[in-house]
């Protein structure tokens, strides 16, 4: 299963890109812990591919997902949304069981360890 | 039904000298990592901000629908790890849940299960502190100390006592006269008036229900945490409906938990013990509404039950 950028999301993306004149530049799309619902989203612009990247192409943007994040992130959808409170990215995640009320976090429908770290 | 009761003995000794309890309810976590302060601000309720080398913080765990996961003290250690208290029973689904979110960050997070929690209370308890060479303490509730791999938490005010969390061995060296039993410890608790999660509450309650707030437990300008959308709208939109408080009761209760009533049930009583003097005292969960109004409460046995105050650090 991949991912999806929407028209008005890839048209963002596109004119974003152009700012940076860095032809080299695409955005990755990460996960991280943090937020009100345990994992939150964030985004980033990168010139360097990864070796464990996932590069994911949808109207012609390139987006870089890495290993730990591309499980909690498949299947979904990268938005660009206008509203009162403002003008952001919206993921809509079939992974997440819950989202904060801002959008930005969310608990994954499986909550299973989401690290790998040695204990004591 | 037998309810715990405070000795004579161990009464006098709290008075006179000090008393010494294995706190085997409680077990040690240690977490270390160069971003584990940040990361720990996005997990628990209270500010991490607010931990440093003399003060501790008390704090708790959230799922993100805002109930509870588990209770933390949270302490420094030594080379920058952190130490975290948090119910036995419970210790094993708090190191699940804080590995559960930290994906990006390079942590250590677990049970040291060669650490112990010994309590030592009472009017002379400060000079125990001396064995181990560690410092004179404040009496302020959570400020800390340590001496080598020994570290000293002030658990209560009045009567004066503090958690020595170390290595069990070492500890042991003043684990051999005015020991307490568990009927002791807990009747202690019951007559302070500490609500205790897994006892007297539980993941059904929301904590802000259970004194999180006269506990020191949360921050409401720290930003976003797992749990904090619930928590600061139960604050701010006044939905905090019922509190735990310390109540005197007219007789012993037949049962616990028991329903307390007004008309109808409208609380229980979670906890109950007796002081030397035979006298019982309980812990209830009672509506603030209910609880600030002179409204009579009793038991279903017609036991007389009257508020104290509400349960606080």
């Amino acid at each position: 299963m991949g991912m999806e950028v929407t028209e008005a999301a890839a048209e963002k993306i596109q004119g974003l890109l152009e700012k940076e004149t860095n032809e080299a530049l695409h955005l990755r799309i990460f996960v991280s812990g943090g937020g009100c619902s345990g994992f939150q989203y964030g985004f980033t612009f990168d010139e360097e591919v990864k070796q464990d990247d996932t590069v994911v192409e949808s109207r012609g943007i390139k987006l870089l997902v890495d290993a730990m994040s591309i499980d909690l992130l498949k299947g979904s959808e990268i938005d660009y949304q206008s509203s009162l409170q403002g003008e952001s990215f919206v993921i809509r995640n079939p992974n997440a069981g819950s989202t904060c009320g801002c959008g930005q976090s969310f608990t994954p429908a499986e909550s299973g360890s989401g690290c790998a770290n040695a204990g004591y | 039904m037998k309810i715990p009761s405070i000795s004579t003995v161990a009464s006098k000794l709290l008075q006179s000298e000090h008393t010494i309890v294995w706190r085997q309810d409680w077990s040690i976590l240690k977490a270390s990592g160069s971003d584990i302060r940040k990361y720990l601000q996005g997990q628990i309720t209270q500010d991490m901000g607010k931990l440093t080398a003399g003060k501790g913080i008390h704090s708790f765990i959230l799922t993100p629908q805002g109930k509870t996961v588990s209770e933390l003290y949270i302490l420094e250690g030594n080379s920058d790890e952190l130490i975290l208290l948090t119910p036995s029973d419970y210790a094993v689904s708090t190191v699940a849940r804080l590995r559960q979110f930290a994906l990006g960050y390079q942590l250590r997070i677990g049970v040291v299960d060669t650490y112990s929690v010994l309590e030592i209370q009472g009017v002379q308890a400060a000079k125990k502190l001396q064995h181990f060479d560690l410092p004179a303490m404040e009496s302020a509730w959570l400020t800390t100390c340590h001496a080598g791999d020994i570290h000293a938490l002030t658990i209560s005010e009045k009567p004066h006592a503090f958690w020595l969390i170390g290595n069990t061995p070492e500890l042991e060296t003043i684990a051999c006269s005015n020991m307490l039993d568990k009927d002791d410890i807990e009747a202690m608790r019951i007559l302070q008036g500490i609500p205790r999660f897994g006892t007297d509450w539980d993941e059904k309650i929301y904590p802000m229900n259970a004194n999180l707030i006269e506990f020191d437990g949360v921050s409401f300008d720290k930003g976003c945490y797992v749990g904090q959308e619930v928590t600061s709208r139960m604050h701010w939109r006044g939905g905090i409906k019922k509190r735990f408080y310390r109540v005197k009761l007219g007789g012993v209760p037949e049962t616990l938990p028991c329903p307390i009533l007004t008309t109808a049930k409208i609380g229980m009583l979670t906890s109950a013990a007796t002081d030397a003097e035979g006298v019982c005292f309980g812990i209830a969960h009672l509506p603030i509404e209910v609880a600030e109004s002179d409204t009579p409460l009793s038991l279903e046995n017609s036991t007389e039950v009257n508020i104290i105050e509400t349960c606080h650090a």
